[in-house]
């Protein structure tokens, strides 16, 4: 039992003092500041995005990437395979900014050219993940039980097997090798790392109260689990997503440079980085180019990548 | 007061500082300015707070979330989080200004001379240390004891701080530990170097009522025993009325009020303090009431009729099983058996409800109380027929609810819609405020686009937002609206109950109180019935008229609210009643 207030007499210290009520007006409990503009998830993300220079940069260089891919002729009018042996490996000049590769190709149409297949296969290939592994992850982290230890057990069996090892082996078997073809290999070994990341999120959401009330509602598990769970676990998976485009452009490149990506006769980076290993020495500028584009392509998808993250970041929300 | 000389005070630790000049302020803040930087603002946190607390004295700063308190003391303290900085103001500790003092000083300072207990005693202990470990860090860091010395005195100081067969707990971890025993061990640090001052943040507000009491005794008693002062952080009016020889209210940054604890709030005469102590729950004394009784039984009885109209319009199969009379709700002998994980392959058994059996009137609210681990949430979510019962059941206008095929019980929950506590939590955060509300009549598929949207203007109206809501987001607005707008959309589909799990328990008092009349108001209006969870007999008291007290899953004793406060008959009510703090104090007129 604590003692009785009265037994406490204060001897001194803390004098009685009462704010003028004015300077300190009250204000109507709890009330609503209509004047500022409403603010929505992405829409708060997207305001933050907007000021941040990682961002800025980042997004200008892809659309200019993706500009290239899908015109190139906008940029050159010379042909990639335009090829004069009497060019050979010679210097800039004018109208052939970056001179000649050893087949007398034009290294800047090259480059140009280049990029499509890369960015096809980037686009299909994170398109593939983000849907299968999307699902699995979703199905996984939300219904949980032996659905999710049997969903889970099946990435695992995936994500053992390492990604250039694996595409080596399926894209020695398979025929076309085009973007298509190199996107969906990509897609076979690549889902798991999202259905982990999807999983975890929704198994996270699930907790939260407004799924209780969805449930109590009378919603069903899975209108549940797309309109409330799935939105709200997504950012993490568009980060992931942003990045692994980069990452999957630059496995394309590896596999053309293997000489099992893409099929010889496309245009692509790797092959010619590829194609200009044996004169690296003599002249290097015909694999700096290709080189140097494939970099700042991916270097772009990662910085995205990062400021997505910032600007999704839940730390940064909670009021 | 005289201080008894402690046993043991050769040791170690044992400073005696009775030769200090005792009318000198220990601690006295002037004109206090904090300002913390976002996005490129200064944001003004506290503007000119002033506070003096006296050698051996307790002073308690009352304030609600976001008034500058936790900000005032953690700046004394020295540790302002973030961009906090003091911009302005003295911050004097026993008559050396240390607001602008430097990190090697404030170091010698804090756990020597300054104490401080925190808020939270789940997350401030490390979980890779043994207990025993941490109170000897905080000995060694302050230079009081090494080695085996400070073995030795940390069992001590465990013990002191009222943990039995401390010399056994300084072996264990942190999780082994209760949430009591964990604040204890905290104030075992806090005042390891016998600081002259202890700073304590709120430091029994995550626990349970009756452990808060034994806790907030205990402190009392040790720091009088020594001398400290105490520099306390509360939300709650009652409590810092209790244990305080002196009130310091805060509001916006800055102090409203201050002066003897009792003056202050037998007399209160700023505006703010006036309305604080008249929504304390734990002081006042009355249900609130709006309306007679007999019309609001009258309305949800009418309601009831409406609603059983308007399902069997749906599907023309709902009889009645058993006639209730008044009873919208009947529970009979619920049980719950949990079976616990990673137990071996038959499991623990874990009974969290065990044969509990209430029922609640048409238009009443029925108060479930309890502290946590009670069983009083499981009952909820049973009610709500979203976990699968054990035994016994629950009857709703008659019907048994494990009874009910898909389509009844799609039907059964427009008639019974939860509100839950954490307002953060309760709101999908990537949903506009319109359609958070419109969700359930587009669920249930209640009338057109049109028809919808003029119904969630209207819902807006009753829980008193503005139109202009609609378009938000929840993480613009705060916990009492949030909590508004969650009682909006559990009002969408026109149910009759309403089950509130700690609807109230995470907002401010001044917040807190306008939901309940809200909640009461709405009440009388519409001839709702309320399920009520919560830990807070002080809200029982404002919004209840009938209680059910739980404890460790069992019922400990139904009746109707007066009877429970004024003749409780089970000695764990007449617990719970006596730790509401400040229950004892009586308000001048």
């Amino acid at each position: 039992m604590p003692e009785p207030l009265q037994s406490k007499t204060p001897r001194r210290g803390q004098e009685r003092y009462v704010a003028p009520p004015d300077e300190t007006p009250l204000q109507a409990t709890d009330s609503l500041d209509e004047t500022a503009p409403p603010a929505s998830l992405w829409g708060d993300a997207w305001r933050q995005l907007r000021t941040r220079p990682l961002f800025l940069i980042s997004s200008a260089l892809i659309l200019l990437v993706i500009t290239v891919a899908v015109a190139p002729g906008l940029f050159t009018d010379q042909g990639p395979r335009d090829c004069d042996l009497a060019n050979t490996m010679q210097g800039p000049r004018a109208g052939h900014p970056l001179g000649f590769t050893q087949l007398g190709c034009d290294i800047y149409a090259r480059v140009i050219y280049g990029a499509r297949p890369s960015v096809l296969v980037g686009v299909l290939a994170t398109l593939g993940t983000v849907l299968i592994g999307g699902t699995v992850g979703a199905l996984a982290g939300f219904f949980g039980g032996r659905l999710d230890s049997l969903l889970s057990r099946v990435a695992d069996i995936f994500f053992a097997i390492p990604l250039i090892l694996g595409a080596i082996v399926l894209m020695q078997v398979s025929e076309g090798r085009t973007s298509l073809t190199v996107a969906m290999v990509l897609t076979v070994f690549g889902w798991p790392q999202v259905a982990r990341i999807m999983r975890g999120a929704v198994l996270e959401v699930r907790q939260a109260e407004f799924i209780t009330a969805s449930r109590a509602l009378g919603s069903s598990s899975m209108s549940t689990m797309l309109r409330h769970a799935i939105p709200n676990a997504l950012s993490p998976v568009i980060v992931i997503a942003t990045v692994s485009l980069g990452i999957y452009i630059a496995t394309e490149a590896t596999l053309s440079f293997l000489g099992i990506g893409l099929h010889p006769s496309i245009v692509s980076w790797g092959g010619d980085i590829s194609a200009a290993q044996n004169q690296l020495r003599v002249a290097p500028q015909v694999l700096l180019y290709p080189a140097a584009a494939l970099s700042l392509t991916v270097l772009s998808f990662i910085m995205l990548g990062d400021a997505v993250r910032d600007a999704l970041d839940p730390k940064g929300r909670k009021r | 007061m005289s201080h008894a000389v402690p046993a043991g005070s050769d040791r170690p630790g044992w400073v005696q500082r009775t030769d200090r000049d005792d009318t000198q302020p220990l601690l006295d803040v002037r004109d206090l300015h904090v300002t913390f930087r976002s996005n490129g603002r200064d944001v003004p946190a506290v503007q000119g707070a002033s506070l003096t607390v006296y050698p051996g004295q307790t002073v308690a700063v009352v304030g609600e979330s976001g008034s500058g308190k936790s900000t005032s003391a953690m700046a004394v303290m020295g540790l302002l989080p973030g961009t906090g900085r003091v911009t302005s103001g003295q911050i004097l500790f026993e008559g050396k200004d240390i607001a602008r003092a430097g990190q090697r000083e404030m170091m010698a300072l804090r756990g020597k001379s300054i104490g401080l207990v925190p808020q939270d005693p789940m997350s401030n202990l490390n979980p890779v240390w043994t207990i025993g470990y941490q109170v000897r860090e905080a000995l060694i860091a302050n230079g009081v004891a090494s080695g085996a010395a400070a073995k030795r005195r940390a069992a001590e100081l465990l013990e002191e701080a009222g943990l039995a067969d401390a010399e056994r707990r300084t072996k264990q971890y942190p999780h082994e530990f209760s949430g009591g025993m964990r604040q204890r061990t905290l104030i075992a640090i806090g005042l390891a170097a016998r600081p002259r001052l202890l700073i304590a943040d709120e430091p029994t507000s995550a626990l349970d009522v009756t452990v808060q009491r034994q806790i907030l005794d205990h402190l009392d008693g040790l720091t009088r025993e020594l001398g400290t002062a105490v520099l306390l952080i509360t939300h709650d009016l009652g409590l810092a009325a209790e244990r305080a020889e002196h009130i310091v209210v805060m509001y916006k940054g800055r102090v409203a009020e201050s002066g003897p604890a009792l003056e202050v709030l037998q007399d209160p005469q700023h505006p703010y303090t006036k309305r604080l102590v008249q929504a304390a729950p734990s002081l006042s004394s009355r249900r609130i009431t709006s309306a007679v009784r007999s019309e609001v039984l009258e309305r949800a009885e009418r309601a009831a009729e409406e609603a059983h109209a308007r399902v069997e319009a749906a599907d023309g199969v709902h009889a009645p099983v058993a006639d209730t009379g008044h009873d919208v709700i009947r529970v009979e002998n619920l049980t719950k058996v949990f079976t616990l994980r990673g137990s071996g392959v038959r499991g623990e058994q874990l009974k969290a409800v065990d044969d509990v059996s209430f029922s609640v009137r048409r238009g009443t609210t029925m108060a479930i109380v309890g502290e946590s681990g009670s069983g009083k949430s499981t009952v909820a979510q049973m009610v709500l027929n979203l976990l699968p019962i054990t035994s016994g059941r629950v009857l709703f206008d008659g019907v048994d609810l494990t009874k009910l095929d898909k389509r009844q019980r799609f039907d059964f929950r427009r008639r019974v819609q939860p509100i839950f506590q954490n307002p953060y939590g309760s709101l999908d955060p990537t949903y506009s405020i319109y359609r958070s509300i419109e969700e359930p009549l587009r669920v249930h598929k209640v009338g057109d686009a049109k028809s919808r949207e003029a119904r969630v203007r209207d819902l807006l109206d009753k829980v008193s937002l503005p139109t202009s809501t609609m378009r938000r987001f929840p993480n613009e607005l705060s916990g009492g609206q949030r909590q508004r707008v969650a009682i909006a959309r559990a009002l969408a589909l026109q149910p009759e109950v309403l089950v509130c799990d700690e609807a109230v328990s995470a907002l401010d008092v001044l917040v807190q109180a306008q939901i309940l009349t809200l909640l009461n108001d709405l009440q009388a209006q519409l001839g709702l019935s309320y399920l009520f969870i919560t830990h807070d007999l002080g809200v029982v008291r404002q919004i209840a008229d009938d209680v059910c007290v739980m404890q460790k899953g069992r019922l400990v004793e139904a009746a109707t609210t007066d009877e429970v406060f004024a003749n409780p008959r089970q000695a764990y009510t007449r617990q719970l009643l006596d730790a509401i703090p400040g229950g004892s104090i009586a308000l001048g007129a």
